[in-house]
């Protein structure tokens, strides 16, 4: 009888099976230790930190715009990742960084939202995660108000044309208008009739528009006073810049000289005097040069004479008064055109203020309200970091140790198992099985120990 | 083939322990009387180890016992040894043939030796040769009691395995299974049966070897047949 005939191998078969296909063993375990061993070597780390945030629920829940279960799919969100892509100017793929981000909602009955990032690098992995976590802060707080933030621009540039408006009708009616329009008692402000304190129906801008004139006309006379005086000081003045002109005086003096000789000549030679038209160019040519040099020194800005100076100087400043008067007058003829129709009385305009002013008003009491809709707003919940990630050592998946312990294993097992597969793939009659199969009849006895 | 008649292993070896289950095994399965033929598929599968390792666990359990050398055709067995082993054990007898023939046996004169070593002997142990290379294995197997398979372990399987067991299905034989002998059993067996032990005389007489006693009167078959014993066909 034998006892050869389960199925599974003994221990002493294994070892006959490993001694029979030996250089097949060792074979299949050169080979897998050598690729072990490059994979434990060349096989990439992977590194894992992760941020804590802590999330703040508000005491009133009317707002339904966020709730703590979204957090975790907003921190993961293609938005808050590119703009942390972005901003740290990363290389990878908005892809990939959504591939290693996750962000784990918090557990039952607390309010920690962990987000986790995984990398090669562990100073990176760190600061991804701390990136993710800071602009998913920034994200809700920005979506969180965004609404009311709309609503506050609007609103303020409606404000500010009301107040504009408001301003530009002081403007119109002046200090004194301005007054009576300000005046909250109605018997005082008799405007149509001509009240006790009734004001003249007039335009203000056509006065001051006039007055506008009445300025400009005498500025110019001044600035026609001003110039006779430069003109009437500037003979002097011319006196003293060509009295200090040496080359002036000596071809005034040439030019002087030289006339007095053609006029003796002229008188006693008559016009029959050879020399006459040499001389008479001669004296031309020298009067042509004094007036050109007179022009030159008067035109010089390094003019010797203060005087002469002044008087030019108080010319320019005349000009630039008449100038601006001018200007004056042309604004306000724009203005009296446009704004005011001629006509407009007072009590039109008190209407349209008061009108501007309840406007300011009420625009004012949306601003306040939207205002502390976002405060509330924000009152109701935010998001806090609480805990940054440091330069992650934590390793995950197998570390090298035990992953050549494992491999190491598997090497073994795989060894004995290929010399296992060896014999089975091997039709030789060696077990107590295949014979049977083979005659159809069972093995009663072995003899001898298989070695 | 012939050889040396060698159990592989003193008693008390685990292997001993093989055969005395198989022995067991064999006098649970068959009554008292009976023939039993050790053929094979194969020439060298051990069915000579087998014979001899079967028939001396019999004869140490106090049967009396018969071991065949039925390798070679022939029309009469002579028995040259006839060992006691001590008190308590029982007889062992070698029979080898008396003369070979090339003539077919015929099935009766095969019948008639069965019913003679039955009528002789507890149990009768023929050491056939491979089934499909001899007529008188054939013949044996439709006639004795049992016949045991004997195959060698390690040796590729071939077509011969298939074609005897359909043989023997054929022949409506009593298989009573298979016994499976290790290479190195095998190989020992036929080393300690190398023919530079051929021409020992077998002893009559029981002796403490005994098994060098039933090697020696195995090999050289032919001197053997110039003693003078009764024949038995």
């Amino acid at each position: 009888m034998t006892n050869d005939k389960s199925s599974l191998p003994r221990v002493t078969d294994v070892y006959e099976s490993v001694r029979r296909n030996l250089p097949l063993v060792a074979c299949v375990f050169v080979v897998m230790l050598l690729a072990s061993a490059a994979y434990v070597r060349l096989a990439p780390r992977q590194y894992l930190a992760g941020a804590n945030v802590l999330v703040v629920n508000g005491n009133t829940r009317d707002d339904p715009t966020l709730s703590s279960p979204d957090l975790p799919s907003i921190a993961t969100s293609t938005v808050v990742l590119e703009r942390v892509r972005q901003d740290l100017h990363l290389n990878t793929t908005l892809q990939d960084l959504k591939r290693h981000v996750t962000a784990k909602p918090p557990p039952f009955k607390s309010s920690i939202l962990r987000i986790q990032y995984v990398d090669t690098d562990g100073a990176r992995a760190a600061q991804i995660a701390n990136a993710v976590a800071d602009e998913l802060t920034r994200y809700y707080r920005e979506i969180s108000k965004a609404r009311f933030d709309e609503d506050l621009t609007g609103l303020n540039v409606e404000l500010a044309k009301q107040n504009e408006r408001i301003k530009t009708i002081d403007r119109l009616v002046g200090p004194s208008g301005r007054a009576i329009l300000d005046s909250s008692d109605a018997k005082s402000v008799n405007l149509d009739t001509g009240g006790v304190n009734a004001v003249p129906q007039t335009n203000s801008p056509e006065r001051d528009r006039k007055l506008a004139e009445a300025t400009l006309q005498g500025d110019l006379a001044h600035l026609d006073a001003v110039r006779a005086d430069a003109a009437a000081s500037a003979q002097p003045s011319r006196r003293d810049v060509l009295q200090n002109d040496r080359l002036y005086q000596n071809l005034v003096a040439a030019a002087t000289s030289e006339e007095t000789t053609l006029e003796r000549d002229r008188a006693v030679y008559r016009d029959s005097y050879p020399g006459m038209a040499a001389l008479e160019a001669k004296v031309a040519n020298l009067k042509a040069a004094a007036a050109a040099e007179e022009r030159r020194a008067l035109e010089s800005p390094d003019v010797e004479s203060p005087s002469f100076a002044a008087a030019q100087s108080e010319v320019r400043k005349a000009e630039a008064v008449v100038a601006a008067d001018r200007a004056r007058v042309a604004a306000f003829s724009d203005d009296a055109g446009k704004n005011v129709p001629p006509g407009t009385s007072l009590a039109t305009l008190r209407l349209e203020r008061d009108a501007a002013k309840e406007n300011y008003l009420a625009i004012s009491s949306r601003i306040a309200t939207a205002l502390a809709n976002r405060a509330d707003a924000l009152s109701l919940g935010s998001v806090v970091v609480v805990d940054r990630a440091i330069d992650s050592e934590t390793q995950i998946g197998l570390g090298r140790r035990t992953l050549s312990l494992i491999l190491a294993f598997l090497i073994v097992v795989v060894s004995i198992g290929s010399a296992l597969l060896a014999d089975r793939l091997n039709p030789r009659l060696r077990r107590v099985a295949q014979i049977e199969t083979l005659y159809g009849k069972p093995v009663i006895a072995t003899l001898g120990n298989a070695k | 083939m012939s050889g040396g008649a060698v159990h592989g292993n003193p008693p008390g070896d685990s292997a001993h322990s093989e055969v005395q289950l198989l022995r067991a095994f064999v006098e649970r399965e068959i009554p008292g009387r009976s023939v039993i033929l050790v053929t094979s598929a194969r020439d060298g599968d051990g069915k000579s180890l087998t014979a001899y390792s079967l028939a001396d666990c019999l004869a140490r359990a106090g049967r009396r016992t018969a071991l065949v050398d039925g390798t070679t055709e022939s029309s009469s067995y002579v028995r040259i040894a006839n060992t006691g082993r001590g008190e308590g054990d029982g007889d062992l007898a070698l029979y080898v043939p008396a003369a070979t023939t090339r003539t077919p046996l015929f099935r009766d004169a095969t019948q008639r030796f069965v019913e003679n070593m039955r009528a002789l002997h507890e149990f009768t142990i023929i050491d056939g040769a491979a089934l499909l290379t001899s007529e008188m294995a054939m013949a044996l197997a439709e006639s004795v009691d049992a016949v045991l398979l004997s195959v060698r372990l390690g040796r590729p399987p071939s077509i011969d395995d298939e074609s005897t067991s359909l043989m023997l299905d054929r022949s409506a034989s009593r298989v009573l299974g298979v016994v499976a002998a290790s290479p190195e059993a095998i190989d020992e067996y036929e080393r300690r049966g190398a023919p530079q032990n051929a021409g020992a005389d077998a002893q009559r007489s029981p002796s403490p070897s005994w098994i060098e006693q039933i090697r020696r009167a195995w090999d050289g078959g032919a001197s053997l047949l110039r003693r003078v014993a009764p024949a038995v066909d």
